[in-house]
């Protein structure tokens, strides 16, 4: 047998997500239809769950979807399976309209979009009706989400940063479609993007190849990636079309190259992703936290064996911290840090808890071995609106901060009759609130510095451009999003609190908790996880555009950088605290 | 060479719009390619389709046919499906009355969106509305000749194109009057026009137009 074939078995045995990425995205990908009913629900954390199991009907959608999917669907299998009978093809529409009625009836906040069905029919026939279900819901619901809003504006983004990448890596070829009309915005390549090729690949194995890629990287902007990556690939095709025929750009450019080695496509996306994409430098660290299932679990085990409850405390709270500080050097300078409990980082940590100064003191030397050169008058004004945003979300995160710990407090309080793991639970929260305004404290101390320099550099020539202004702009309506994603965090966490008030309550004289309640509340919890992902999932596509365009002025590139790390900070810490969370509920549910 | 006439090309956008299944692409096939076929996928936000016309021994039009998806959504998506078209082809199912009631709204869309070039003056382009498929109109002529007049379209067409009947006459009566604005603002460029309007001296034009 093939090693390839016993790496994935293998793989798949050991719900290994990390090696069936990695298999995804290389070489020949998953190979095969059996492997890929096996391998996609895995990379999509597919639930199979009985009672999700009832079909949805026609009537269950509204009348305009209704006769949209209709029309759509009557209007499928166009192009694959090759050779297939009119009554295959009558059945195979049947399906199609129970996979995409069922979808949309499980979350009735899906709009429906053409393409949908393009996306669908290539999963009906690759997976079978049952998986292609739950597939589908899994891809419209997260990496498509955006494709699926009432209004396109959100989605539109992808095309912009296609053409951001082009430009990025291929000035030439850039220029020359700007002029031609096709960029900035590449609208004839509107439907790769939210079809994932499935309206443009004619080839069933190639464009498998396509999805095992966009499924194992499971974001929104994987295929702009590849869509870049294609267009590159062309260029000299591109660029011999005569200059007085910009018209036929459009055409050419929307028509997929059927004979396109997608596997080098994918290899070429994937290195641009590595080089651009904000995302991967983030992926190591959510790998730490999301993947490994029963890793908390043997901590709590550990933990509970070993320390006390002091100690298991300060455990949690190191752990948290280490890696909001590595990731924000990280970032900062690109230096890698190893994740371990060693000398350095109890330093920092210990300056942390004791002298916020002294690692705001680190910032600032890191921040002035970095300095930048063309700082200007403009800039300092501007970043000193930009310390007033970071001080008053600093203001607020501290008001959080302390509302959140008394909030903590009363959880530990209810949680009492089982006081030694909701201890340490609650412990652990009650530290990971603080780092909240520390975050912001330390993007703040930032900044500030940032206004230092800059405010030293005033009498050097001004020579402010739009795209700073530009950059400014969209930092500062990020910072008013964080501001108000810090809110909407204390309001989940503030429900999950007065919950676990009211469930102590209810179930006061019954010393069995009522489970099936626990388990509606269990996945409450994990729908509101998996919605904020998908926020956190744009929050980083934003940021990925503000980085690439970063690169455009030197100073532009340090707010880019800040942003960075106000945005890797604010998910860690979020991470953080809903896995906290996710600890005390899973414990309450396994007693 | 003084024999050969001097030769104006001109480009123009056109905008295919109309509700879903209206046969919008049809038409363009059935215009650009001369077939027909029963299976054709939706669009999927914009396609395009270009085709060259010998109007005239000294004029070559080519017109660059924007193949709008009918979702609600891909219209209202980006004002670059509007930008600088010069005309537009609203297409309705005659079969289908909701269809038409969807006229309206495409051409009130259009009507907000896009108008001729500041330099020729303004105002609305020229729109051909074509009553589309092979069934029977519930609509008399001069109902139709009236709600053309009311709602600002330049004329009205039943057009099939599976059976080929009208779609060269509507297009070319858009095209004419494309070129009669063209031709009352001689001399006058198009502003922003970066590279459209090439008005070839040296060369006859060969036109590769299959039909």
């Amino acid at each position: 047998m093939d090693s390839r074939h016993e790496q994935i078995r293998k793989a798949i045995n050991e719900a290994d997500l990390k090696m069936l990425k990695k298999i995804a995205t290389t070489g020949p990908g998953l190979i095969n239809s059996d492997f890929r009913r096996e391998c996609w629900p895995l990379l999509l954390h597919c639930t199979f769950d009985d009672e999700k199991r009832t079909k949805g009907r026609a009537e269950d959608i509204s009348l305009k979807d209704r006769h949209q999917v209709e029309a759509d669907i009557n209007r499928s299998f166009v192009h694959f399976p090759k050779g297939i009978s009119s009554i295959e093809k009558t059945e195979k529409i049947k399906q199609l309209q129970e996979v995409i009625i069922t979808v949309l009836k499980r979350h009735p906040d899906i709009s429906y979009y053409q393409g949908f069905h393009d996306v669908c029919s290539f999963l009906l026939l690759i997976l079978g009706e049952e998986t292609a279900i739950n597939v589908a819901e899994q891809i419209v619901m997260g990496p498509l989400r955006d494709a699926a809003r009432e209004s396109l504006e959100p989605f539109m983004r992808n095309l912009t940063l296609v053409g951001e990448l082009v430009k990025k890596e291929d000035a030439q070829l850039y220029n020359f479609l700007v002029s031609s009309e096709v960029f900035p915005e590449p609208i004839s390549c509107i439907s790769w993007l939210m079809t994932w090729c499935s309206h443009n690949v004619y080839d069933l194995d190639k464009l498998a190849r396509i999805f095992d890629y966009m499924i194992a990287s499971n974001a929104q902007s994987t295929c702009a990636y590849f869509t870049a990556a294609v267009i590159l690939s062309r260029k000299s095709e591109l660029l011999a079309i005569n200059d007085d025929d910009c018209s036929l750009l459009h055409v050419h450019l929307g028509k997929f190259p059927q004979d396109a080695n997608i596997d080098y496509l994918i290899e070429k996306a994937v290195s641009l992703q590595s080089r651009y994409s904000p995302e991967d430098k983030l992926n190591k660290l959510f790998s730490l936290l999301l993947v490994p299932k029963n890793f908390w679990h043997s901590q709590i085990e550990e933990i509970r064996e070993k320390v006390s409850g002091a100690v298991k405390t300060l455990g949690w709270f190191l752990f948290g911290l280490q890696i909001a500080i590595k990731q924000a050097l990280d970032a900062f300078d690109g230096r890698s840090l190893p994740i371990t409990y060693d000398q350095e980082t109890e330093h920092l940590v210990w300056a942390f808890l004791t002298e916020r100064k002294v690692l705001r003191k680190l910032f600032v030397k890191k921040y002035n071995d970095h300095r930048i050169a063309n700082d200007t008058r403009e800039l300092a004004e501007e970043y000193e609106d930009l310390i007033q945003k970071l001080l008053d979300i600093a203001t607020e995160s501290d008001r959080q901060n302390k509302h959140s710990a008394s909030k903590s407090e009363q959880l530990t309080e209810n949680l009492k009759t089982r006081r030694t793991i909701a201890g340490i639970v609650s412990g652990a929260a009650i530290v990971a609130a603080p780092l909240t305004s520390g975050a912001s404290l330390i993007a703040a101390a930032l900044a500030s510095t940032v206004a230092v320099h800059a405010n030293e550099k005033i009498k050097a020539e001004a020579k402010k451009t739009e795209i700073v202004v530009n950059t400014k702009s969209k930092l500062i309506e990020k910072i008013s999003n964080i501001s108000e994603n810090v809110k909407q965090f204390e309001i989940v966490w503030r429900g999950l609190a007065d919950e676990a008030v009211l469930q102590k309550e209810n179930t006061a004289d019954d010393p069995i908790i009522n489970k099936d309640d626990l388990k509606l509340k269990w996945e409450e919890m994990y729908e509101m996880f998996k919605s904020y992902a998908n926020n956190a999932q744009r929050r980083l596509d934003d940021a990925s555009v503000i980085w690439i365009e970063s690169g455009a002025a030197s100073a532009g590139k340090s707010i880019g950088e800040l942003s960075l790390i106000i945005f890797s900070l604010e998910l860690i810490l979020s991470d953080f605290r809903y896995y906290v969370t996710l600890l005390s509920r899973s414990y309450m549910y396994l007693n | 060479d003084h024999n050969l006439p001097e030769v104006k090309e001109y480009l123009y956008k056109i905008l295919v719009i109309g509700d879903l299944g209206t046969g919008k692409t049809s038409i363009i096939k059935r215009y650009v390619h001369n077939i027909f076929s029963m299976h054709y996928k939706s669009t999927i936000g914009v396609d395009f389709a270009l085709k060259v016309l010998q109007w005239s021994p000294d004029t070559v039009v080519r017109l660059q046919l924007w193949d709008i998806a009918g979702q609600e959504r891909f219209g209202n998506m980006t004002k670059v499906y509007y930008k600088e078209a010069l005309g537009a082809l609203v297409v309705y199912d005659v079969t289908r009355s909701s269809t038409f009631d969807g006229v309206t709204k495409w051409k009130n869309d259009l009507d907000q969106k896009v108008s001729l070039p500041e330099a020729w003056g303004g105002g609305s382009i020229p729109v051909v509305l074509m009553g589309n498929k092979d069934g029977c109109s519930n609509k008399s002529e001069s109902e139709m000749i009236k709600y053309c007049e009311e709602n600002g379209f330049v004329r009205w067409f039943e057009t099939s194109a599976k059976e080929n009947h009208n779609v060269d006459e509507a297009a070319r009566y858009l095209v004419s009057k494309i070129l009669e604005i063209e031709q009352r603002n001689q001399g006058r460029p198009r502003q922003n026009q970066n590279g459209v309007i090439h008005i070839d001296e040296d060369q006859q034009y060969t036109p590769n137009s299959c039909c």
